[in-house]
């Protein structure tokens, strides 16, 4: 009796437990179709877009009238940036589609900066011509690539099920699955196009690596240790010991300080070469946040004085859970040159500096030969959009697109009561930038 | 007899409660499945289109005459199975959407997997999503030192810049399989106050790598790749490289 019971009830069970496996089989069916189908869809818009790059680049290239062919170079280059977003979206290890992503990037930056230019009204030059040519043989090549890819995938012999296995395992081998395979075949042999150097910020001029314009010995890490604790103060500094250092192209020295406030603690960056402080982080909380914020740009320009770098002007500031971050540009003579910049953060509980960073400056600032700017202030002036309210001019050196610098009027204006910072090429009296300001809660930001 | 009885009791309740758990879940199941679009016995030109492109892939070898016989079903249904598909030989929005045709009707179901988090952050300098950035660091660096988890920030931040990888801090970070706590979810925890901390640093512009774009954990990395890329510096159980 009692047996009959207990086979019935684990017979009732068994069927749940079937009924349950077979409800998330289902649903893991479901749940695979879906992604699939993401996939698909992105690899699907891959190949159409790589179709009409390759399309769009020819006609470029034949079109007599430039109006034509500005209007193609500006579909190649929104049609490249959309097939980066949807190689990005493949499940591939990133390393199998380096090549083929820099391409793909490469050529959308490109063709925007051929469409500024003509759109300027400058003709295509020959060389940039034969870079095109290239660049559009190199489009054919990764189209046949990929028009079989899709075939494999269609006629069923490539699985994306096999690929998110795959992708799975960040970082692993990527060369083990079917179509990791065949793009590294397609990076290997299609992939192929001159250095691109022009006015964009992938051009190859910006992705050499930085390099510290500093001068004198090597010191050794006893040496940093002492340059450490001195930046943040003999009299603060408890004790030190050695942290992170770097290697490659920008060498430093690690150094871990306690302090005896309590505040901190702090890591120190120190360049090997010439033993500059590269930047300061401060790896604590800050408690309280009482103070004023003009009070804490005083601290951070007398931090700036004391460390030794004189004439620089505050710029922007930003202020966050007690922190505030102060930009500093250097004066040199009329011009403020933007691309020597330092960062210093305040605390705005005790009004130290607990953040340093000038990277940007040591690779950056030198002696530079700023000259008279041909365009006169008021003819600059005259450049400007009638509607916007002037309320400020100055001389400004900024970052060009591809790494170079810029001589410029810098002129602050009102307009619909928004904020605007408009750059005006002093020689050629190109806009060369418009910045929209926005003032918010937490500082002064621009975009 | 008594107890042949109650065997045939059980199974019959036995019976009764699977095909009824079955039920409800074949109308769960219903609801939200695929609708028929193009099935056996229709004529149009959409069937036509269905054939071309089985002909073209090589799943269907019968006449284009837009009529959905029995040779269309069979094909459509080798497409779904080497698809992975439900079988079930008619398209709906799935399959069509899988063949690349577009039925002209409703659109296909958006996954629902693609909510964007909600920019909870509040900022907007420096371009970036320091709340995104911080779930970042939380899922990848958690338990690391401080600099690490500004070093890992960093990292994101240098492969936006870079054309090799996607170039946006969502491309980037949602990238499939390149970041481990992207894939097993835990990107999806609430970052800590540091990780936030540590996501403004690096947006701020602190980057104590100087340029890495890659950083593997030696003790679980077994790619040889990985190896061969030098590394730039070693914070806690984390090695960048470039």
């Amino acid at each position: 009796m009692s047996r009959w019971i207990i086979t019935g009830l684990l017979a009732v069970a068994l069927a749940i437990t079937g009924v349950w496996g077979y409800n998330q089989y289902l649903e893991n069916q479901d749940h695979t179709i879906r992604t699939d189908n993401l996939y698909k869809k992105s690899f699907y818009e891959l190949v159409g877009r790589v179709d009409n790059i390759e399309s769009g680049l020819s006609k470029a290239m034949v079109s007599g009238d430039q109006g034509q062919s500005i209007a193609m170079l500006s579909d190649v280059w929104r049609q490249a940036d959309s097939a980066s977003t949807n190689l990005g979206q493949l499940p591939l290890s990133h390393i199998a589609l380096n090549k083929t992503s820099k391409y793909l990037s490469q050529l959308s930056d490109y063709c925007r900066y051929l469409t500024m230019k003509a759109g300027e009204g400058k003709p295509i030059s020959l060389d940039e011509m034969k870079n095109l040519k290239e660049l559009k043989n190199s489009s054919v090549r990764l189209n046949n690539e990929l028009k079989d890819l899709e075939s494999n995938v269609n006629k069923g012999m490539v699985t994306w099920q096999e690929m998110r296995d795959m992708s799975n395992e960040s970082l692993m081998d990527a060369s083990q699955d079917l179509v990791g395979k065949q793009f590294t075949k397609i990076e290997e042999t299609s992939i192929e196009y001159p250095t691109l150097i022009y006015d964009g910020p992938f051009s190859e001029t910006l992705l050499r690596p930085k390099k510290l314009r500093v001068s004198g010995k090597k010191i050794d890490y006893k040496e940093a240790e002492r340059i450490a604790i001195d930046f943040l103060g003999r009299n603060r500094v408890e004790s030190a010991d050695k942290g992170a250092e770097t290697q490659g192209e920008i060498e430093t020295w690690g150094v871990n300080l306690k302090t005896r406030d309590g505040e901190g603690p702090y890591f120190v960056s120190v360049s090997k070469m010439g033993g500059k402080v590269v930047s300061l982080i401060c790896e604590g909380a800050v408690q309280g946040a009482g103070m004023d914020i003009g009070k804490a740009e005083d601290a951070a320009k007398k931090f700036l004085r004391e460390k030794g770098y004189k004439d620089m002007i505050p710029t922007y500031e930003q202020h966050h859970g007690g922190m505030a971050v102060f930009n500093f540009a250097h004066k040199d003579g009329d011009f403020i040159v933007y691309p020597d910049l330092i960062k210093v953060k305040i605390s705005l509980d005790t009004g130290n500096p607990i953040g340093f960073e000038a990277l940007n400056y040591l690779v950056a600032h030198r002696e530079r030969d700023l000259k008279e700017p041909k365009l006169s202030p008021e003819d600059a002036r005259k450049l400007i959009n009638r509607n916007l309210e002037i309320t400020s001019e100055r001389l400004a050196v900024i970052p060009g697109k591809s790494g170079n610098e810029i001589e410029c009027y810098e002129f602050k204006g009102k307009f619909d009561n928004e904020n605007f910072i408009i750059y005006i090429n002093s020689d050629t009296g190109r806009e060369e930038n418009i910045l929209k300001v926005l003032n918010t809660d937490n500082g002064t930001m621009v975009i | 007899m008594k107890t042949r009885n109650r065997l045939l009791v059980i199974t019959i309740l036995l019976t009764f409660f699977i095909s009824a758990v079955m039920i409800v879940q074949y109308v769960q199941s219903g609801n939200d499945a695929e609708e028929t679009l193009v099935y056996w016995g229709m004529y149009g030109d959409k069937v036509f289109e269905v054939q071309q492109k089985l002909k073209q892939w090589g799943y269907y070898d019968g006449p284009i005459d837009g009529y959905y016989g029995a040779p269309t079903f069979e094909a459509v249904k080798k497409f779904q199975a080497r698809n992975g598909l439900a079988v079930d030989g008619t398209v709906g929005n799935q399959t069509a959407a899988a063949m690349g045709i577009n039925l002209g009707t409703k659109p296909p179901a958006t996954g629902g997997g693609t909510s964007a988090p909600p920019s909870r952050g509040g900022d907007r300098g420096g371009g970036g999503n320091v709340y995104l950035l911080a779930q970042a660091i939380h899922g990848e660096a958690r338990g690391e030192p401080y600099l690490g988890k500004v070093a890992v920030a960093a990292v994101v931040l240098n492969r936006v810049a870079d054309p090799r990888f996607p170039n946006t801090i969502e491309g980037v970070i949602y990238q499939p399989g390149a970041f481990t706590a992207v894939s097993d979810g835990q990107i999806n925890l609430a970052p800590d106050d540091e990780s936030l901390r540590a996501a403004r640093d690096a947006l701020n512009g602190w980057d104590p790598t100087y340029g890495a774009v890659y950083y593997y954990n030696p003790a679980k990395a077994t790619s040889a790749w990985i190896w061969s890329r030098p590394v730039h510096l070693v914070i806690g159980k984390h090695h960048f490289a470039t």
